[in-house]
């Protein structure tokens, strides 16, 4: 099968994929007890002003109907209205997806940068003590709640040394006129550095040990003694030749950790206060706010299964020995 | 603390309750409350040979325990009293949105319970509760679908009352028939709490309508400590639309309201006009149908056009003509507004009395026309920049962060403190911590628990004021199950119930003890009924004796007919 027809075919299951996921949401956020009504209209309400309000957001309408509609909505990326808000679901991700990102996409940044170095440190030391050292930390990494550690964190740095801020992403006093002037400010950098190495914290540990055991696997290789022979260093043999053969699952592992880690930032993002789509999305649940919720849970969804299309094809183009029969 | 066998202190209660984290434990808790103090054995039961037909099974629904832990227990702990006199209760957990709905919209339950709030007067409260239309038709509000004809006039008296007098008596009487009928019982009254650093601002006033109302901006003073001069407060979720037409259900949105929009009648600590913080300056009944407002001539809204007349009649048309959900109340009563002068007439559509203040005129922000003339329907618009007529108006706000207000200093209502900020912190430990370092400086909506009582006694410079509430924690009845469609029955469940152990349970003891339909915030309209021969003090003994007395019989299996 040719490059072309994989892309193709993987294309084909994606879309397929997302439809049914979509189609598990819908059936998903009916089958939950609770009435969205009840948040939407209040409890002394007129009956009819209460039918009224329910009208208007299709919620008496046929299941089959409202799922038409939610399909013509996901094609169209028209997600509706917030029951809570009456803001578009567009809007309300446009507000809350950016900050997760920077949020995720930096601890991810520096996860990998330590994990990855950190795992060909532990492959190259094999046997010592080092590596023993780091594969436990691995180990812990993974096995800590990540809200947990969020937690001590803030006990011992916010509240009791008073280093680092307890919430949110900016100071009251600091009032940036834009995203960009917001993200670029000290004042910003200072209140991502907690919740960012927490989650780095968590997340390093994965790539460390993919790295670590990818490293093993390619030092027994021919191709590393060849450049013993020839009289490499044994620095530039492990970083230049050994970890960048053992770098390609890594690296695919790390399209796919995008797309769990957008949507892996709840808890870190509720404990530190920070604003992002995760926080947003578990108050949506707590709501009944079905077009948020749904709309939120779609985007994180499409993204682990896009990161995941995205890996195979990238697999393909780093590593060109990959078949597709 | 209660008498008799009530004899449970909150920190027992909670020791035991949280060492096992069970129903078990809930249960061997409300057998305590029996047994140490002779509960069953003061029982004198009734032969089993006298015994009719047995009392059904019945459901108490409760949240899950995650939702509301001290809540969960107390109502283990009800329905075990209950089970200690004999009737078969068993405790069904379902997800709030679900209760609620169950409850408030099908009428399909036997007990519930949880907290309710009369703000700003209970009148539009009682006749949706007590209406005897509203119990026929499930979701007009009378969910223990109870009937009393002479409830249905007394409703229709305290709204028609020209005087003050004449609303008192009417609710008076409401509250002793249902005092006596019991088809609910209040558990506690939920007093207002206002936790705050004493070394940045103080006088905080008492007010029936609560806590963090234009009331609280105009008297608080920023102290020596406090040098921005804010009210700096926290909320756990974020505030998502500054639309003055659909505030339903979100009282933090309101309460942002009251700071950067005017009512258009303001009322005073004794429900009277309160022409010094509010639009109307006085107020004018020509007939029961009319009720006129003379607006004030000094207020502009904050883009600098003046605020007339004309912006209140609009207001008023307009909740007629879409009746938007906020204003369901208003606009039954409401047909339409016109200007004379300064002065605004509104037509209503029923007689209505000394209310119609409260009804017509405190529940409606006044708006701009200039702003929203032509958009249909109103409360559908989303809000980011209001255009304010109250004494502050929103200088910074960020949906995922946190609302700032400031003062305005051209505004005719002269406010001591610069201005309002709430970050949102949604991590409890977090908002102690800022209160602490003095990052907040007061807790806008204080929830009485061990959170709050630890933090009275372990931050310097930190108290809470308290006010009466206008709400209570009650337990509903429904009386139309079988049994429970009978008066004695319960009367008895109330004699059973463990109000003193309950308040200091749910509340560590910042709530006291209810009996009556209307809390002690509404001053004159409030009755106590302590003198009642079954005020709930948790007696089981005097709960079964209460039963024999009107003909049931109890025996050791159970409570049943007579034959």
């Amino acid at each position: 099968m040719s490059k072309v027809n994989y892309a193709l075919r993987r294309t084909g299951q994606l879309v397929l994929t997302i439809w049914a996921i979509a189609t598990m949401l819908f059936a998903m956020f009916r089958m939950m007890p609770g009435d969205p009504t009840v948040f939407l209209v209040d409890e002394q309400m007129d009956p009819d002003q209460r039918q009224a309000l329910i009208e208007q957001y299709g919620l008496d309408a046929p299941l089959h109907e409202q799922y038409i509609e939610f399909m013509i909505q996901i094609v169209t990326l028209d997600l509706g209205l917030s029951f809570h808000s009456r803001r578009p679901v567009r809007d309300v991700i446009a507000i809350y997806l950016p900050n997760t990102l920077i949020l995720m996409l930096t601890a991810l940044v520096l996860a990998y940068i330590f994990g990855v170095t950190f795992g060909v440190i532990a492959a190259w030391a094999r046997g010592s003590g080092r590596e023993k050292l780091l594969v436990v930390l691995a180990l812990v990494q993974r096995s800590f709640p990540s809200f947990w550690v969020g937690l001590v964190v803030l006990w011992i740095f916010g509240a009791y040394m008073d280093v680092i801020p307890m919430s949110g992403m900016t100071s009251r006093e600091h009032r940036p006129e834009s995203f960009f002037m917001m993200i670029t400010s000290i004042d910003f950098l200072w209140h991502l550095i907690a919740p960012a190495s927490v989650l780095a914290f968590y997340s390093m540990g994965y790539p460390l040990l993919l790295m670590r055991n990818n490293m093993l696997e390619v030092l027994t290789e021919d191709f590393i003694d060849v450049c013993r022979a020839k009289g490499l260093s044994e620095r530039k043999v492990m970083f230049k030749h050994a970890a960048r053969n053992a770098l390609l699952p890594v690296v695919t592992a790390g399209a796919v950790a995008v797309g769990y880690a957008v949507g892996g930032s709840v808890l870190i993002e509720t404990v530190f206060g920070w604003p992002g789509i995760g926080r947003e999305m578990v108050n949506a649940v707590l709501r009944r706010d079905y077009p948020v919720a749904q709309g939120t849970f779609i985007l994180l969804a499409s993204t682990v299964v896009f990161m995941n299309f995205f890996a195979d094809l990238l697999y393909s183009w780093l590593d060109p020995r990959v078949t597709y029969d | 603390m209660g008498n008799g066998n009530t004899q449970l202190d909150r920190r027992s209660f909670l020791k035991r309750t949280s060492a096992a984290a069970g129903a078990a434990s809930i249960a061997a808790t409300a057998g305590c409350l029996g047994g140490e103090n002779g509960g069953d054995s003061d029982i004198d039961y009734d032969d089993e040979e006298d015994a009719g037909e047995p009392f059904p099974e019945y459901t108490f629904y409760n949240n899950p325990q995650d939702y509301n832990p001290q809540r969960h227990d107390l109502i283990n702990l009800i329905a075990e009293q209950w089970q200690e006199v004999g009737f078969d209760v068993e405790v069904e957990v379902l997800e709030w949105a679900t209760l609620l709905s169950r409850v408030s919209d099908e009428y399909e339950f036997d007990f519930a319970a949880w907290s309710q709030y009369q703000s700003p007067d209970p009148a539009e409260n009682v006749a949706d509760r007590w209406s005897p239309e509203h119990a026929e038709e499930p979701g007009r509000g009378n969910y223990n679908q109870y009937q009393n004809d002479r409830v249905g006039e007394l409703i229709d008296e305290q709204l028609a009352a020209e005087e003050m007098e004449g609303r008192v008596d009417a609710f008076h009487e409401i509250q002793d028939i249902l005092a006596e009928d019991a088809p609910f019982s209040p558990v506690c009254y939920e007093t207002q709490l206002i936790p705050y650093r004493t070394d940045e601002l103080d006088g905080w006033v008492e007010h029936p309508a609560g806590p963090d109302r234009i009331h609280q901006y105009a008297n608080v003073e920023p102290m020596d400590q406090n040098e921005d001069g804010y009210l700096r407060g926290f909320w756990t979720e974020a505030l998502e639309n500054l639309n003055s037409w659909s505030h339903e259900g979100l009282s933090k949105h309101l309460h942002i309201q009251d700071a950067i929009q005017l009512r258009v009648a303001q009322v005073d600590a004794d429900l009277e006009l309160d022409p010094e913080h509010g639009l109307a300056q006085d107020i004018e009944r020509p007939d029961e149908t009319t009720i006129r407002f003379e607006i004030r001539d000094d207020v502009e809204w904050s883009d600098g056009e003046p605020l007339t007349p004309d912006d209140v009649a609009f207001t008023y048309n307009t909740i007629a003509e879409q009746e938007p959900s906020t204003y369901t109340t208003v606009s039954n009563y409401v047909e339409g507004a016109s200007v004379d002068g300064d002065w605004v007439e509104v037509d209503l559509s029923q007689e209505i009395g000394r209310a119609a203040l409260l009804l017509i005129g405190y529940e409606v922000y006044v708006a701009a026309e200039h702003v929203w003339e032509g958009t249909d329907p109103v409360q559908d618009e989303l809000v980011e920049e209001p255009v304010c007529s109250g004494p502050m108006e929103v200088d910074y706000w960020d949906v995922g962060q946190g609302i700032e207000l400031e003062t305005r200093d051209d505004h005719p209502i002269d406010l001591a403190v610069d201005g309002l900020f709430w970050e949102i912190i949604p991590e409890s430990s977090t908002i102690w911590s800022y209160t602490e370092d003095g990052t907040i400086n007061y807790h806008p909506f204080a929830q009485p628990g061990l959170e709050l009582q630890d933090g009275e006694e372990e931050i310097d410079d930190f108290e809470v004021f308290e006010a009466p509430g206008d709400g209570w924690t009650h337990l509903n009845i429904n009386t139309t199950s079988e049994g429970l469609d009978e008066v004695a029955v319960r009367q008895a469940l109330v004699h059973a119930l463990p109000k003193e152990a309950a308040s200091e349970q749910l509340f560590y003891g910042y709530m006291p003890v209810a009996h009556s339909y209307v809390a002690p915030a509404f001053g004159p309209l409030h009755r106590e009924h302590e003198d009642l021969p079954f005020t709930g003090e948790g007696t089981i003994a005097a709960a079964a004796s209460h039963l024999q007395e009107n003909g049931y019989v109890v025996t050791e299996d159970g409570v049943y007919y007579s034959e």
